[in-house]
């Protein structure tokens, strides 16, 4: 039976992040780190980062990949490459999907309440 | 290298992570984490905090991953507000704690200000104690390097009951032959050598030694062999044993070292062994150059007469018989050699045997376990102010307690909280504790550990890592304690009801008693501290009686085989003076027997012509002999009449020196000059006319008071004595840097006779400031630690009183609503810290009168009881109690009385 992809929501911050930077094609941890902290604005540590992308894997939102070629060919001559690449599954893409839509939720409501208006940071 | 170390350290961290998630991932991880340092390098602080972070990350994510919680999706998902209360208050497993460990680090982190100061004071007073304990581990509890070192005695010789001396190669052979008691007695003569081992060649401490030596301390060599009885004497075999330290050095630790060749003083020797490390000789102890290097002594012991007493002894005790039992044996046989006509009566000579572990830890151990109680207390003030910092917290989260308990929670529960927190601080606080003991121990490794003995072989290792951790255990018990019993001593309903306070009176009056105790342990610091300096300031007033800066000594001695004839020896000495005086930049040189403070001197019978001695009084004096210049050198000062001169030759009258305080004594009321006096030796001595009076000249010690001394020539003493004087010490005096000549002095020795090698060269002023360096070292350490003893004591007088302050605000602002002075509520408070510091002087002076009975040992000039050390102390504890509670008292005189008024 297929999943739910609204049974995972709300996504933590940095899980909506990760899937926000596989969109754009398959990444390794460092240049994920590097794409979230630019949004977030606060470092992600390894610990955390690959805790994380296990769970995800766990659950079915992203799969494992070889990586692009070049890099594969580093790892073969026994040079310095990252090992593991991520890359997004069509039910992560799918969660993806469902936590923006509920998110587009949220600020609908709050441009209805005003919220958006004014005010000051 | 830095690099690596980091990601090694990294990896350390990544432990914490189940085995097959680091399989799969800590690669990148590790490479992830480097290029952020990299990145966090910029900032100075960047990199520390980076550190920090990581291992709360990896420590968060890892023991989580391990503990298998947080399901995955419960990764992914963000938690709803509403779980958490609902499981912590029915989880009491192992995760349960670490909920709570997660809780508590998150109200840590949340007041930055106050953990940092909690972790700090820790770290200052479990530091303290784990580099105490690092030191007291290597200097009195790790075992002497020998093979079962209770049976080992050294021996030294005594005559008159006068010093003890070193042993003459007859006496060893004496002990060998004729004592039951002692398996076998071994001996050495230390000296430098040049050694090369292919690179460069260095000055090496070496000691020649019998072939039985190591047998004797029970010591294996760790490669090769030990020497062979006939190695030493009638083989001279060229073979040489290294230490550890200079094989790695020299040899750069190469396996296959046994067996190559290495050159001393130009000589081909074969290294046969190499010794473990952490061995010594049991006289290098304590020593700022300990013997390195080994060869056999090639000396004919048979053909040395008595008379030279040049080797350090050592002496195992036969299996079945007693220390005390040898002791006795030894009295008898220096009996039995006296009655054969070996010593002379009036010698009274004495062989004397002292056990090994006392003669090298007996002057330390009080040194030691003292500064181990000053460490002690410090860390109970640190505890104290930890513990009170944790009861602002508990009351701060009153209520928070009160309505986990109203919602269930257990009393274990709640203390199981406390407690956590306080460990954490501990823990926390020993890890930077650490970090100042290693830094303690680089700074003992850096001055050489001739402080005390083996305090260079300190070292942080899993002991003192294991003492740090169950320290940090203990300190978080007893700082969670007081807080935890004041948050769980009243019930929900109370700690409801009465909003979200502690009782005050419980809360202030824990708090005062501890401020007290701190006070009262600064108190005993202070005062240790303050005796200490007295001490150091009434040794440097001493009047040395001669000037110790720009002096050079050397060591020399004279081989009895060549130098069989006093004339022999005095042509040598004179030689050596007259080539040592045209060197550029020596002002002053000479040759004495006994170089003041160095080593000592002991007394002779004298008759002195006009004195009429008392039947009872002993017409005793000290002895040195000198050469020419040698006065000078020594810049002793000269009060009347002349120094010794080339021209008074063996041949010549019979002159002489004498100090101040003989001549008071002989001579009272008149000039001793031009007076006679002479030694009572077997044979009838010359008059010796005295020619010169020398100020008194403190010699066998700093403290000891001053004897009547004599001075007698090298060229005449044979005459006066009876035997020539075959050692001495080479002092030479320059306006410039005394240490740039002594590569010139060697050279000059060995052009005269390559066979005496000078040895021993130092400064007289390294020799005084070696004789200070257990009180300096005590007194360096007692203000490190009262220092911060004062600033900890400060802090709790401040956290106090600004807490009393904050707490009746309101108080105040009605009291001065109604018309009270500001000046008032200014006393007040203060009134409360002067009280605060009177109880702390008072308790404290209790205690520094029993404390201060173990320094008693270590003090000059200044009683242990000394009134001026304890009001000083006083003053400077009153001065910052009310520092730290000046602060406080300002901010309450200034409260506005209106707006406490409304807010209240």
């Amino acid at each position: 039976m297929p999943r739910d992809p609204w049974s995972l929501l709300p996504l933590k911050p940095l899980v909506f992040e990760i899937l926000l930077a596989l969109a754009d094609g398959e990444r390794h941890g460092w240049a994920l780190v590097r794409a979230v902290e630019a949004r977030l604005h606060k470092s992600v540590l390894p610990g955390n980062l690959y805790r994380t992308l296990n769970a995800m894997q766990a659950e079915g939102l992203l799969d494992e990949s070889a990586g692009p070629a070049r890099i594969r060919a580093r790892q073969a001559s026994g040079g310095r490459a990252p090992r593991r690449f991520f890359r997004l599954s069509a039910f992560g893409r799918a969660v993806g999907h469902a936590e923006a839509r509920r998110l587009a939720g949220l600020v609908e409501e709050s441009r209805t309440k005003r919220f958006l208006e004014g005010g000051t940071r | 290298m830095r690099d690596r170390l980091a990601d090694r350290a990294y990896r350390a961290l990544l432990l914490a992570f189940p085995p097959d998630i680091r399989r799969q991932s800590g690669d990148d991880m590790a490479a992830l984490f480097r290029r952020q340092r990299r990145a966090a390098a910029q900032h100075p602080l960047g990199a520390l905090r980076l550190w920090l972070l990581a291992g709360h990350d990896c420590l968060r994510h890892g023991l989580a991953l391990r503990l298998g919680r947080g399901a995955v999706t419960q990764t992914c998902r963000r938690t709803t507000v509403t779980s958490r209360p609902h499981r912590r208050r029915l989880d009491f497993t192992r995760s349960g704690a670490l909920i709570e460990l997660r809780s508590t680090l998150r109200s840590l982190r949340r007041r930055p200000g106050l953990t940092i100061l909690a972790v700090v004071t820790l770290a200052l007073g479990i530091g303290a104690s784990s580099a105490m304990y690092t030191v007291g581990r290597a200097v009195l509890l790790a075992p002497l390097p020998f093979g079962e070192p209770a049976g080992l005695v050294s021996i030294w010789t005594q005559r008159g009951g006068g010093e003890l001396r070193a042993v003459a190669p007859r006496e060893v052979l004496d002990l060998r032959e004729r004592s039951q008691a002692l398996a076998d007695v071994a001996g050495w003569q230390a000296d430098q050598v040049v050694l090369s081992a292919g690179g460069d060649a260095v000055r090496v401490p070496r000691s020649r030694v019998t072939a039985n030596t190591f047998d004797v301390l029970g010591v294996r060599p760790r490669l090769g062999r030990a020497f062979a009885p006939a190695e030493g004497w009638p083989d001279r075999a060229r073979v040489a044993i290294l230490s550890d330290g200079l094989w790695r050095r020299e040899l750069g630790a190469d396996p296959n070292a046994v067996g190559t060749t290495i050159s001393i003083n130009g000589q081909t020797f074969e290294v046969i062994g190499v010794m473990p490390r952490g061995f010594h000789l049991p006289t290098d102890f304590g020593t700022d150059r300990p013997s390195q290097l080994w060869t056999p002594l090639d000396l004919n012991l048979e053909a040395i007469p008595r008379a030279a007493h040049f080797l350090s002894a050592v002496a195992r005790v036969a299996g079945g018989a007693s220390v005390e039992a040898a002791h006795a044996e030894l009295v008898a046989i220096s009996a039995a050699l006296t009655a054969e006509g070996e010593y002379p009566e009036g010698d009274e000579f004495r062989v004397v045997s002292i056990p090994v572990e006392r003669q090298i830890l007996g002057a330390v151990t009080p040194v030691v376990l003292l500064l181990s109680g000053a460490a002690a207390c410090l860390l109970l003030i640190a505890c104290t102010n930890v513990a009170m910092l944790l009861i602002t917290r508990a009351d701060a989260r009153r209520r928070e307690v009160a309505v986990r308990q109203a919602l269930g929670a257990s009393v274990s529960r709640l203390l199981q909280a406390q407690l956590i927190e306080a460990t954490v601080l501990a823990l926390a606080g020993g890890a930077l504790g650490i970090a100042l003991a290693f830094g303690a121990g680089l700074v003992l490794e850096a001055t050489g550990g001739s402080w005390v003995p083996r305090a260079g072989d300190a070292a942080v290792d899993w002991r003192v890592l294991a003492f740090t951790v169950s320290i940090s255990i203990a300190v978080a018990f007893l700082c969670a304690l007081p807080a935890s019993w004041a948050s769980v001593r009243r019930g929900p309903v109370d700690g409801l009801r009465s909003g979200s306070k502690l009782s005050r009176p419980l809360r202030q009056g824990i708090s005062s008693q501890a401020v007290a105790v701190q006070l009262a342990l600064a108190f005993v610091l202070l005062v240790g501290a303050g005796l200490m300096a007295r001490t150091l300031w009434s040794y440097q007033r001493i009047d040395l009686g001669f000037r110790a800066r720009g002096a050079l000594t050397a060591q020399l001695v004279l081989p009895t085989a060549s130098y069989d004839t006093p004339d022999r020896v005095t042509g040598y000495l004179r030689s050596l003076v007259d080539s040592v005086r045209e060197l550029p930049g020596v002002d002053a040189a000479g040759v004495v027997r006994s170089i003041p403070i160095g080593s000592s001197t002991a007394d002779w019978g004298i008759e002195v012509d006009g004195y009429a001695a008392q039947p009872d009084e002993p017409m005793q004096s000290d002895w040195q002999v000198v050469t020419d210049g040698a006065v000078e050198a020594l810049g002793e000062r000269l009060i009347a009449g002349r120094t010794l001169a080339a021209g008074d030759a063996a041949g010549s009258e019979a002159v002489g020196m004498i100090n101040e305080a003989m001549a008071r004594r002989f001579w009272p009321g008149r000039s001793a000059l031009d007076g006679h006096f002479r030694m009572r030796a077997a044979r009838d001595a010359p008059w010796v006319r005295v020619v010169g009076i020398i100020g008194d000249v403190r010699h066998n010690d700093l403290v000891s008071g001053v004897t009547p001394k004599f001075y007698l020539p090298y060229s005449q003493f044979f005459r006066s004595s009876g035997f020539s004087v075959t050692d001495g010490t080479l002092v030479l005096r320059t306006a410039g840097d005394p240490v740039g000549l002594a590569p010139a002095v060697v050279a000059a020795a060995r052009r005269i006779d390559p066979g005496v090698p000078l040895s021993g060269i130092r400064t007289l002023e390294d020799i005084v400031v070696g004789a200070l360096s257990t009180p300096r070292l005590a007194g360096a350490v007692l203000a490190a630690f009262s220092a911060v003893a004062l600033l900890l004591a400060a802090l709790g007088v401040y956290g106090l009183v600004a807490g009393l302050v904050a707490q009746r605000q309101q108080e105040i602002g009605i009291r001065l609503a109604v018309g009270a002075a500001r000046s008032d509520v200014l006393a007040m408070v203060l009134r409360r810290g002067v009280g605060l510091a009177l109880s702390g002087i008072a308790v404290g002076a209790v205690l520094a009168v029993v404390g201060t009975r173990a320094l008693e040992s270590l003090l000059f000039e200044v009683t242990a009881l000394d009134p001026a050390t304890y009001g000083a102390v006083s003053i400077v504890l009153l001065s910052v109690t009310l520092l730290g509670c000046g602060f406080p008292a300002w901010r309450a005189a200034r409260i506005d009385p209106l707006s406490t008024l409304r807010d209240g």
